[in-house]
């Protein structure tokens, strides 16, 4: 009924009288009624939802729950680790990686900026590596790739003032070598190239890591595939069939080769 | 113009002010009822769903990964250590032990933590390993040290034991128990009075070394995984031999030969290859009525033909992500939820995954029942709540039509060939 009706409605009897000079109330309305039919149901369902989330056992009895997955697990040990203060860098980068890992990006700043201020990271550039990773899972490549840059820098600096330093130092630094770390930036950079689909970049990248590393059946493959982007195959085959020496069934270099046609 | 017309002015006027505020009022309790529920389905998905693991893809050999059970809490003391068994309740809920809790660990088929059991003060467990559960829940727990078989109430009260030496596996089905031992395996009636027991310790065909599983299926019929044999062999409910399988290079081919330890290369199977197992240890029986064995050593889920013990697929990958596995141990399976539970020993966790062709029933039947394992469940009742109230409503809106129409066909003022018209 339209409010026109409603206000015209035929007066003929003493009832009828009654209703038009009765307010009507919002409930007249149509619309206002199909509204509040609406908002009923929702009521009626958000209650019922209640219910059945307590008979189909999703929330009641043993609502203790640890870890669900590996990036929980990790994050709970190296975190309480963190919160115990820990001076172990490794165990920083753990916590950091695992909440980069879940997800929990504010977090893991927060944990860089604490974890500079607590641990010396000054050989290996740990924090400012946590950095590129972060800003890698967070999309940002480019920053991501300067800060791999800024990471190093501090490697090769710390690295270099050892040596000069001489004395024992030195002579540990000649030991150990540059730290690992270098490499990892080297490879946090390649897969930023990568996810920005710099292929060129991705490869001189890759090509820096394997002239140290050149039995890492992964990167072999990762370079591999970025050859077949820039269409250079024949020079992905030869990275996949390396790889296939380190790693005879590797899915991935078999998949590879399957990729450009070449025999197996 | 009259008086009533007066009123009907001001009525019209007054109403259409209030039917408006009403309607702005019943679209903003509208938009809050809908945030409400969208809120309540998004917590809803929070306690049953899983976060994602990781942003890389991870190659689990395919096994779909459902979820992991790392531990009751989130304290460190509270976590899994070398997952020994998991199985299922009748009410899907999983029981657990591993190598650090000497207890029975309980959990909510999602994951959460329900208590543990360490039996009576007076009796309390020792180091229970593999277990399996009754239909009526009661718990059966090797106690490989102790030579014993303990059978405890979910209220942690002792119901008895069996003293069976060096019991490496267990069993239970409606009227039988099965142990596996070092040297073979035994058939118990639900008293623990033996029917039968088989073996001895050895390589010869009715010889077993370390029955790490054992599993009874609907029938009747018993499947042995003899671990360092590499055999799997099937029995009738009696303990005839249906037939036995070797599945890959035995792991006690060396002897002590003149103070000289030498291996002796077996030759009657083919050993090796991707259907070849490494260690078969913990076995299950799926809903199709397949085997399926956790191989340890290659980090797998191996399924076997019940017929005739013919090799059919394996699924895994090596690996301490969720869905690989480092040296699962048993294997377990939920009919109702059609999953697996895997001891994942070395990655300290149990996990539940899903392979391929498992289910019993058809491709609905399987959807609907993985389905509800997840946050749809809680959606079942308000589903049916809102099916119902459709029926209802377009029963009353059919219901309304016939009566309109029957009285404008008994109108007097209405013509048929007007009635036509409308």
């Amino acid at each position: 009924m339209s409010e026109t009706d409603f206000a015209q409605e035929p007066q003929s009897d003493d009832l009828s009288s009654k209703r038009a000079v009765r307010r009507p109330g919002v409930f007249d309305d149509p619309v206002v009624r199909t509204m509040s039919y609406v908002a009923s149901g929702l009521v009626i369902l958000f209650l019922v939802a209640i219910v059945s989330v307590m008979i189909t056992g999703v929330v009641g009895a043993g609502n203790n729950r640890g870890p669900r997955t590996l990036a929980e697990k990790n994050l709970l040990v190296s975190g309480t680790e963190v919160a115990n203060g820990t001076a172990d860098v490794n165990v920083w980068n753990e916590y950091i990686s695992s909440l980069i890992g879940v997800g929990e990006y504010g977090r893991a700043r927060r944990a860089i900026e604490d974890g500079r201020s607590t641990v010396d990271d000054s050989i290996g550039a740990d924090f400012t590596l946590a950095e590129a990773r972060l800003l890698s899972a967070q999309g940002k490549y480019n920053e991501a790739i300067a800060a791999a840059d800024k990471a190093m820098t501090q490697i090769q600096e710390s690295y270099d003032g050892r040596i000069a330093a001489g004395g024992e130092s030195a002579r540990v630094a000649n030991l150990d070598g540059m730290s690992d770390n270098f490499g990892v930036a080297i490879l946090i950079k390649a897969y930023a190239y990568r996810d920005l689909g710099e292929w060129d970049q991705a490869i001189e990248q890759y090509d820096i890591y394997l002239k140290d590393d050149s039995t890492a059946a992964d990167i072999l493959i990762d370079r591999g595939n970025a050859h077949i982007k820039v269409g250079n195959e024949d020079a992905a085959e030869k990275d996949f069939r390396a790889a296939l020496k380190f790693i005879p069934n590797s899915a991935e270099a078999i998949a590879g080769l399957d990729a450009i046609g070449a025999k197996r | 113009m009259s008086d009533t017309a007066y009123v009907g002015a001001d009525v019209t006027t007054g109403r259409a002010v209030r039917s408006r505020r009403g309607r702005r009022i019943l679209a903003l309790v509208l938009v809050v009822l809908m945030l409400l529920l969208g809120l309540v389905t998004y917590l809803l998905f929070n306690l049953i769903s899983v976060p994602r693991t990781s942003n890389v893809a991870v190659e689990t050999g395919g096994i779909t990964w459902v979820r992991s059970i790392y531990g009751m809490s989130d304290a460190e003391d509270d976590q899994l250590a070398r997952a020994q068994s998991a199985a299922t309740a009748p009410d899907g809920s999983i029981w657990v032990t591993d190598g650090q809790h000497q207890a029975l660990i309980h959990f909510t088929a999602d994951g959460r933590y329900l208590g543990s059991l360490s039996g009576p003060d007076d009796l309390p467990l020792f180091s229970p390993s593999r277990i399996a559960i009754d239909t009526d829940g009661t718990i059966y727990a090797c106690e490989l040290t102790e030579g014993a078989i303990r059978v405890l109430t979910t209220n942690n009260e002792d119901a008895g034991s069996f003293g069976i030496p060096e019991p490496t596996s267990v069993a239970v089905s409606s009227d039988r128990i099965v142990v596996g031992t070092v040297a073979g395996f035994a058939i118990l009636d639900k008293e623990g009075t033996p029917i039968k027991v088989l073996g001895s310790r050895g390589k010869a065909d009715d010889q077993f070394d370390y029955v790490h599983g054992v599993a009874i299926a609907e029938n009747g019929n018993i499947f042995v995984s003899d671990s360092y044999n590499n055999r799997l062999s099937a029995y009738d409910p009696e303990g005839n031999r249906l037939w036995i399988v070797r599945t890959g290079k035995p792991a006690n081919g060396a002897e002590m030969t003149d103070g000289s330890l030498v291996t002796q290369d077996v030759t009657d199977a083919a050993l090796s290859g991707d259907d070849a197992m490494q260690l078969p240890l913990g076995i299950t029986l799926d809903g199709a009525g397949r085997i399926v064995v956790a191989d340890m050593f290659d980090c797998a889920l191996a399924v076997f033909d019940p017929t005739d013990g013919s090799f059919v697929a394996k699924y895994g990958e090596v690996g301490p992500d969720d869905g690989q596995f480092f040296y699962p141990v048993s294997v377990t399976y939920d009919s109702e939820r059609d999953w697996f539970t895997v001891a994942d020993s070395l990655n300290n966790r149990i996990q539940i995954v899903r392979l391929p062709g498992s289910s019993a029933g058809n491709g609905v039947v399987s959807a609907v029942r993985r389905a509800m394992t997840g946050p749809l469940r809680a959606c079942v009742y308000p589903f049916l709540l809102l099916l119902l109230a459709i029926i209802v409503w377009l029963v009353v809106r059919r219901a309304r039509k016939r009566r309109e129409l029957t009285e404008l066909k008994t109108s007097p003022q209405i013509s048929d060939t007007e009635l036509g018209e409308q």
